[in-house]
């Protein structure tokens, strides 16, 4: 990726004790989320990744293997550009264990 | 065979004939309008009211065009049936207690204030955690 095309992805923004819980997941997880972030920085809007997802107001949660991230995309208050341009960032808001949140 | 009207009435009223989606009342009108256009040219009605006609199919053509891109880019569940979002609503996991919402719109505060830790490039995230843990002060936590 160009420095360029890497200045126009939205920055991902993590909750402050993301380390924490990301030294808990295994390679695996590591790299599933890794790899789904890498998916929604590259086209948030992606259709696909809506469908994978659950949906409360602006929050989304996606299943990834065993855990459940949450993100939001955010956009500047004072933004009048159009509403389909990108996000300015990608919230991670929390990421918890999905067996501990299933019905 | 007896006519059951009340049976008939049911069965047209089942879901299955619910609006399909939310842009179905705007396609409606688009119909109506193009078969009230083709009546006045039909009907040599006078030009003026033509030109309304026509001008008001092209209204509503604009609005559904640009409803239907800007739903298909940001909300494309809507376009489909409501059959479709109840039935996803019915396999939706239940993520979204009330305590996780909380917690999610405590964490959303807290990035926008700047407790975060910005990652340019998703694949960086194992690295800029390393090095945000060694710039944290020891045994602190940023929350």
């Amino acid at each position: 990726m160009t420095q360029t095309e890497n200045n126009l992805l939205p920055t991902l923004k993590f909750y402050a004790d993301f380390p924490e819980d990301w030294d808990r997941f295994d390679d695996k997880v590591r790299k599933d989320i890794s790899g789904f972030l890498k998916h929604l920085q590259s086209d948030p809007f992606d259709p696909r990744i809506t469908e994978m997802s659950e949906k409360n107001g602006g929050y989304y949660a996606t299943r990834i293997g065993p855990v459940v991230v949450y993100w939001k995309l955010a956009r500047r208050e004072d933004s009048i550009e159009s509403v389909l341009a990108p996000p300015d960032a990608i919230y991670v808001l929390a990421v918890h264990p999905a067996d501990r949140l299933a019905q | 065979m007896s006519f059951r009207f009340d049976r008939l009435l049911s069965s047209q009223s089942s879901i299955g004939q619910s609006r399909s989606s939310i842009l179905n009342p705007l396609q409606w009108m688009t119909v109506i309008l193009v078969g009230g256009l083709a009546s006045f040219v039909f009907a040599h009605a006078p030009t003026w009211l033509i030109i309304l006609m026509a001008v008001l199919l092209s209204l509503t053509f604009a609005l559904f065009a640009g409803g239907f891109i800007y739903f298909m880019i940001r909300e494309p569940g809507t376009l489909r049936s409501e059959m479709y979002a109840l039935l996803k609503g019915a396999m939706d996991r239940g993520y979204f207690t009330a305590d996780v919402v909380a917690l999610l719109a405590g964490q959303e505060h807290k990035i926008e204030r700047g407790q975060d830790i910005e990652v340019k490039d998703a694949k960086d995230i194992g690295e800029t955690i390393q090095r945000s843990r060694r710039n944290r002060p020891p045994g602190g936590s940023q929350s």
